[in-house]
């Protein structure tokens, strides 16, 4: 039964923009951590962009990785500290952008931390610019401003059938443009946290996230747009699962 | 004190005798250094190395007037033999020697390294044969003595076989002066 | 007679060094010449417990060690030429954080892709380097194999006590080079000695937030802090040899494969009776400064010998003698100097015949 009850880990309030994903998903991360019990050896790994102030958000042990090399970053405290649980909270700029080859080889490794990436098709922190992985054709950035276009820019692409095929042991992409996507995604991000508990390999699970300030939408509009358009590119669900469980 | 250098092709063996070399004569309480051409300098078919023999400490580890000079095939004997110092030794592979005049102001001997080694049946043993041929001429440090270095460098990479020895044996045997 | 030698490579020396001091991280990438350090680790880091991870590039092998570093392991990575530039920018982060790692630099010759033979033109890079920012590292030079293990044991030490990164400045002579070499004691370090380490703890104790430090304690009390340590270090780690400098007339300033070099140039030349001298910096950063303070009255000038096409570090031995000294610079690029030509150099400027160097 879900809790309402704020989590205790979240102990600063962040500074992100009204109607955005990153609140939620960093609530998310909180209430599982909390639920299995893990908050006590948590250690965050955020990265120089959105996903940053969460490293004053929240009681935990946290550090901030070089623009797009979080994967890296966790791998290294997971290799010094295995028995406490790392993951990554990060961005889609850098995770599969500038980070792709960490992203990709820390998956190769199979390293066992639980990495979380929000995807909100744009680079949120510096104003806006389109994102190579996930910006959808046609959508209009500062750096698109004609909407982006397969011919000069290239497609997007679904990382999650790349990493997939890498053997790890979790992949999942959510959404959260309602409730039960909201739940459904929390079930997620949970089986990566039990995953790392019980010395399993890599998970990563993708957040489909709204962005209205940098989407120039209102929230309700956000959700919309991700519910009609980004998750048919990005469809939601589990896409590896070396357990082989249903979650 | 000794300023040595090692020369052939790719494949003779040439790092391995600098080594086998520096494990003998630090055993004997020497200082030694060794350095070997890598990269660029090793474009042209030339694998060297450069051993320093001391008493003392060792400044530079890269020889300027050669002591010895030990060649495995004739671009090594035409690129190193001006380095060598009035009076000091040259020891050839005469098996890939053409017939020539060597120079007078040093000391020329020659053993047919590689048809050796070939004949023992372990033919990656030509350096050996070098060495044997090395320890007679110079005298550095006796020829026994030396063999037992040898044989003990080899075991200690575990991979020692009696063909080594006979290899060493009869360069110590065979070499002439030119 | 000594009889507890190993004879290895100056590469191999690094890392054993390293392992003996307790490092338990390595990440790094191939290049030529300091792959021999990677292939060690590969080899001898899992059997001391620790954790050797080839990296997909540099960055990424930096990134590893930001995050170990914070996790309070003594880690280390090694670089040369294109790849130290990519470590430039891990540097900086350790840096923000004044995070402890040893970086091991092994010079190579040339801009873009250059030699892989050894050069001494990246020391602007190494002293001067550390990325974005401003920051200062400790820069280690060593000359000899024995060194190479010596002096990276002790640069865990060091990193630890400045909370500061360490570069370890060999080059692909020194790097590549086989000698005598006497190991240090194997020791273990605990990776929770230091309350800055992240580690995962209970909910309402401290934690670390490893950023910016200036993010957690302010910029004043930052500034302050990295100020007064950088003051610190180069107080206290100046570190040198000299060689028959008490007479010398003319000095010769070189680190790594060019001071070895020098010293067999020194003892040529005093065979003719020409009064040279060496000083050799053991750390480039700081520059030894007091070293200059002690030279004789006798020194009338001073001669780096560096295999570079710039003077590099002669710039810090005009600022070590405050311009009151001449300076002359023998520079042999991509070759390795020889004791002949480094004393027929000096014989030209004791002649009058070289003008001074001009540093640009």
């Amino acid at each position: 039964m879900a809790t309402y009850r704020k989590p205790v880990s979240i102990i600063n309030e962040a500074g992100w923009c009204g109607g955005c994903g990153h609140g939620v998903v960093q609530r998310l991360i909180t209430e599982c951590l909390e639920e299995l019990g893990l908050q006590d050896k948590a250690v965050c790994v955020v990265d120089i962009a959105c996903s940053y102030w969460s490293l004053d958000a929240l009681d935990y042990d946290a550090i901030a990785g070089p623009h797009g090399r979080c994967a890296a970053v966790a791998t290294g405290i997971k290799k010094v500290r295995p028995d406490s649980t790392v993951y990554v909270h990060a961005g889609d700029g850098s995770s599969y952008v500038i980070g792709l080859s960490e992203t990709c080889y820390t998956a190769i490794r199979d390293i066992p931390i639980t990495m979380i990436v929000v995807n909100n098709g744009i680079f949120g922190m510096t104003g806006g610019q389109m994102n190579l992985a996930t910006t959808l054709i046609g959508d209009k950035t500062v750096s698109s401003k004609e909407g982006r276009d397969a011919d000069t820019m290239g497609h997007p692409v679904d990382m999650l059938n790349i990493i997939k095929n890498l053997d790890v042991e979790f992949a999942a992409r959510g959404a959260l443009y309602d409730a039960k996507h909201i739940d459904e995604t929390k079930r997620y991000i949970k089986r990566g946290f039990e995953n790392q508990m019980n010395k399993k390999g890599f998970s990563i699970i993708e957040v489909l996230s709204p962005c209205p300030t940098n989407w120039k939408m209102t929230p309700i509009q956000a959700m919309e747009k991700i519910k009609n358009e980004n998750e048919k590119m990005f469809p939601v669900g589990i896409y590896t699962d070396r357990g082989g469980e249903t979650v | 004190m000794a300023d040595i250098i090692m020369a052939g092709f790719g494949g003779q063996g040439i790092l391995t005798a600098g080594k086998i070399l520096i494990h003998v004569a630090a055993g004997e309480g020497k200082n030694v250094s060794w350095t070997s051409s890598y990269g660029a300098e090793m474009r042209g078919g030339t694998a060297s190395c450069s051993v320093v023999i001391s008493d003392e400490e060792i400044g530079s580890p890269y020889p300027a007037k050669l002591d010895v000079l030990l060649a495995m095939n004739e671009p090594s004997f035409d690129k190193f033999i001006g380095d060598v110092r009035d009076g000091g030794y040259v020891i050839v592979n005469t098996s890939l020697m053409s017939k020539r005049e060597y120079p007078k102001n040093v000391q020329v001997y020659g053993v047919d390294a590689t048809d050796k080694a070939n004949n023992i049946g372990n033919n990656r043993a030509a350096n050996l044969v070098m060495l044997g041929a090395m320890m007679k001429v110079t005298g550095m440090v006796s020829v026994d003595k030396f063999g037992e270095g040898l044989q003990d460098y080899f075991d200690l990479k575990g991979h020692n076989t009696s063909t080594n020895i006979e290899c060493y044996s009869a360069g110590a045997e065979d070499v002439k002066a030119l | 007679m000594n009889t507890d030698y190993v004879l290895m490579k100056g590469n191999e020396a690094i890392a054993e060094g390293a392992l003996r001091a307790g490092c338990r991280f390595y990440a790094g990438y191939p290049i030529t010449p300091q792959s021999e350090i990677l292939e060690y680790m590969s080899l001898n880091m899992g059997k001391r417990g620790g954790t050797f991870i080839q990296g997909e590039n540099e960055i990424s092998s930096m990134s590893m060690i930001w995050g170990a570093a914070a996790a309070g392991a003594r880690c280390m990575s090694s670089s040369s030429g294109p790849g130290y530039d990519l470590k430039q920018e891990g540097i900086s982060y350790l840096s923000s954080y004044n995070l402890p790692a040893v970086i091991v630099y092994a010079m190579r010759y040339g801009l873009g892709d250059g030699e892989i033979t050894a050069g001494q033109d990246s020391y602007w890079e190494a002293v001067r380097g550390g990325g974005h920012g401003d920051s200062r590292q400790i820069v280690l030079a060593p000359a000899s194999v024995n060194e190479c293990a010596s002096l990276t044991y002790e640069a865990f030490d060091i990193a630890e006590k400045y909370r500061n990164v360490v570069i370890i400045l060999s080059d692909g002579a020194v790097s590549q080079m086989i000698e005598k070499c006497n190991l240090p004691e194997p020791k273990e370090h605990d990776i929770d000695e230091f309350d800055w380490v992240i580690s995962g703890k209970p909910l309402g104790t401290k934690k670390n937030k490893v950023t910016n430090l200036d993010r957690t304690i302010g910029y004043e009390a930052s500034d302050k802090y990295v100020l007064d340590k950088y003051k610190t270090m180069f107080e206290n780690e100046q570190r040198w040899e000299e060689f028959e400098t008490d007479d010398a007339e003319l000095v010769l300033v070189a680190y790594g494969i060019s001071s070895r070099v020098c010293k067999t140039a020194v003892r040529q030349a005093r065979k003719n009776g020409i009064k040279l001298g060496l000083l050799r910096p053991v750390t480039v950063w700081p520059f030894p400064r007091k070293a200059f303070e002690k030279m004789p009255e006798s020194v009338k000038g001073y001669v780096t010998v560096e295999m570079s096409l710039s003077t590099q570090m002669g710039e810090d031995v005009l600022l070590a003698v405050k311009h009151s000294k001449p300076l002359y610079s023998y520079l042999t690029t991509y070759h390795i100097p020889t004791a002949d030509g480094i004393v027929d150099y000096c014989n030209s400027v004791i002649a009058g015949d070289v003008e001074p160097r001009e540093v640009i």
